[in-house]
């Protein structure tokens, strides 16, 4: 899977970030099997450029092709077929069900990878699992995360976007993280683009952009 | 999408709905429903109440008009139909039949015993009159029609709406007379005097209630045989004898007359009927003048209901009266048009605008739910899939409210025909094919218009 960006330009984004921009009014290339890293600091339109892929915004200048095809042509079933098989997104802000467990949250998906590791193993591996049946309204932010991630590993997709999936977590926890994260990438052979406020040195990475 | 993910879809959307606007919405769609429902199920009912209790519209009973008062009316007996003007009518192309009524002719009286036996309580007494049709212009002949010397008791046909009157006329007033339903009033003893000064008493029984035939119907045989026995002349039996150009004396039956034409006293002697005194004729003309029947003064017509304008119009014409319509029975159809259309717009009334509430406060659940279903849109899941989770939610709701409306409706049907029941009205039971039809209908356009405000709520989330 090929995601292309030509020359997008979100609206409205600052001349200052436009300027220093590796990625605004530039061309970019996605692939499956490859690590992207997005790096930046605030306000500079990390989570922007992910909803920009992921579909969610479409008030941008420029093209964005999936796999060759323009994304402005895409119908409504496209994107469902997209984020439900193809792409998978890991919110800033998580989006769990708060009246939901955990549980419940993992297991509320459109397409599950059935070849992913259980619920168990990956909340067993990032230290999570004794708080899998309790609502995620009552979880910390960095136990939320851990379970956000985990739901985005359980899905289908040839790439996957995490908008920086490790604010909350410690060094130790970051690296299980990523651990599990990389294993998963080889398995399916799959792509990540990895938005970050800094650049992160201890993971490999293939490409990287600054915004 | 398996179960546990429908429920469990279900679930993320499940924020708490604007609990007043729906309570207000339940409220309004229940009584809606059910005022809609109802009065399209009575007005099925009263119609049926009515087609029953209406005068079959293919016959009709014709006499002559009486003019005049009491005084000039005395002693004109004879207002009946000549075998001429019978055949007048017999022969009209829309016409299919014509029965004669005959009639008693001497007095009767008779004693209805509604307590049950002879003697026991008080006596409803009346002074009546008998008549005949022939048994085909009969509706409610029973099997057992007939009567002969050694009958036990004389069948008696009376018109259904006397005992509606009574029911409804005299047993109200009256505490020693009890109301009677069809059943009860079959079995009640009635004794019957015959004669001027009730030379013979029989008993009687009602056997049926007519609907067609507004009169007290024996058979034929039992009236033929109280005639032969127990009838007085009548005024055209009599005549006024002359003698030398001058009335003689008063006037005289044919018998009389003919003993005077015996004894042969007087060849010049002539006779006049009493109506005309001047159609004087010799007394030898006698013999040969046949004894005329009595002519018959109610004829019962059966016409081909599809056409009897012009016969109607004929009828007038002649200056027959006809019973045909009774006026109550439109007055009553009136009434229970204007009940549908009253009770059916306040329904109709209600239901629109449960319809408007219900449709504005599922937006609003909807509304309360952008989070969760902008979240679900985001996961993959697709808008058809989020939007069903609203609708099974709004089905559950409805199909609840509907289904107690249905069954209240049921109820009141199930009240009502117990109280039509007890005024002898039959209505079926249950709710008819045509009440259900329009709930299916209802239900499938209240369905529809909540939907498609889901969906369109659901379309501006994303």
């Amino acid at each position: 899977m090929k995601i292309e960006l030509l020359e997008v330009l979100p609206e409205p984004i600052p001349q200052k970030a436009l300027n220093a921009s590796e990625v605004w009014g530039s061309a970019l290339v996605f692939d499956s099997g490859k690590r992207h890293l997005i790096s930046g600091v605030s306000g500079r339109g990390k989570s922007t450029l992910l909803h920009i892929i992921y579909g969610i915004r479409k008030d941008f200048k420029g093209q964005l092709l999936i796999d060759g095809k323009d994304s402005s042509a895409f119908s409504e079933e496209d994107w469902v077929h997209l984020r439900s098989r193809q792409v998978a997104l890991l919110f800033q802000d998580l989006r769990l069900f708060p009246n939901l467990t955990a549980r419940e949250n993992m297991e509320l998906l459109p397409a599950r990878d059935e070849a992913a590791p259980s619920t168990e193993t990956m909340a067993e591996r990032l230290g999570v699992a004794e708080y899998l049946e309790k609502p995620c309204g009552i979880l910390s932010q960095g136990q939320r995360q851990r379970m956000s991630l985990i739901r985005a590993l359980s899905r289908s997709f040839q790439i996957l976007l995490l908008d920086e999936p490790f604010s909350h977590l410690d060094d130790e926890n970051t690296r299980k993280a990523w651990t599990l994260i990389e294993e998963e990438l080889e398995r399916r052979n799959a792509g990540l683009v990895l938005s970050s406020l800094d650049e992160v040195s201890d993971f490999a990475i293939d490409h990287k952009w600054k915004l | 999408m398996s179960a546990p993910t429908e429920q469990l879809t279900s679930k993320a959307l499940g924020v708490r709905g604007p609990r007043r606007e729906l309570a207000i919405a339940v409220t309004g769609c229940f009584m809606g429903t059910v005022l809609l429902l109802a009065a399209v199920q009575f007005f099925l009912d009263a119609s049926t109440v009515i087609a029953e209790r209406e005068p079959p519209k293919n016959f009709f009973t014709v006499n002559k008009r009486v003019e005049g008062g009491a005084l000039a009316n005395l002693g004109k007996n004879d207002e009946g139909f000549s075998p001429e003007e019978i055949t007048a009518i017999e022969t009209r192309p829309e016409v299919q039949g014509v029965g004669v009524f005959k009639r008693n002719r001497f007095p009767v009286e008779i004693h209805i015993w509604p307590a049950g036996k002879v003697g026991l309580g008080e006596a409803a007494k009346a002074d009546v009159f008998f008549e005949t049709v022939p048994d085909e212009f009969i509706d409610a002949k029973p099997d057992n029609w007939g009567w002969d010397e050694n009958s036990t008791h004389v069948p008696l046909i009376i018109p259904k709406f006397y005992l509606d009157l009574w029911n409804f006329g005299f047993a109200p007033t009256r505490v020693e007379y009890p109301a009677l339903s069809s059943k009860a009033a079959l079995g009640i003893p009635i004794e019957i005097f015959l004669g001027k000064r009730r030379e013979a008493s029989q008993n009687g029984r009602f056997v049926a209630f007519s609907r067609r035939i507004n009169s007290i119907l024996v058979p034929e045989s039992f009236l033929e045989w109280a005639n032969a026995k127990y009838a007085q002349p009548d005024v055209t039996e009599y005549w006024f004898l002359w003698l030398e150009g001058a009335v003689n004396g008063p006037p005289r039956t044919r018998e009389q007359l003919l003993t005077v034409l015996d004894a042969n006293s007087s060849p010049k002697a002539e006779f006049s009927p009493l109506k005309d005194p001047a159609a004087r004729r010799p007394l030898t003309a006698l013999r040969h003048e046949e004894k005329k029947p009595p002519s018959p003064s109610r004829l019962i017509v059966r016409v081909d209901e599809a056409n009897t304008e012009a016969l109607l119009s004929f009828l007038r014409e002649q200056g027959y009266e006809i019973n045909r319509e009774l006026p109550e029975h439109d007055l009553l159809n009136d009434a229970s048009k204007w009940a549908f259309s009253i009770v059916g717009g306040i329904g109709l009334l209600l239901s629109l605008l449960s319809v408007a509430t219900f449709s504005a406060s599922y937006r609003l659940v909807v509304t309360r739910a952008a989070t969760p279903v902008r979240d679900l849109l985001h996961l993959g899941f697709s808008r058809r899939i989020v939007t069903s989770a609203f609708i099974r939610r709004f089905l559950k709701l409805f199909g609840t409210v509907f289904g107690t409306s249905l069954l209240f409706t049921w109820l009141l049907k199930t009240a009502l025909h117990g109280q039509a029941k007890s005024y002898e009205l039959s209505i079926p039971t249950g709710l008819s094919f045509v009440t259900l039809f329009a709930a299916v209908l209802y239900a499938g356009a209240f369905v529809a218009v909540n939907v498609a405000v889901i969906r369109d709520a659901v379309r501006k989330l994303g």
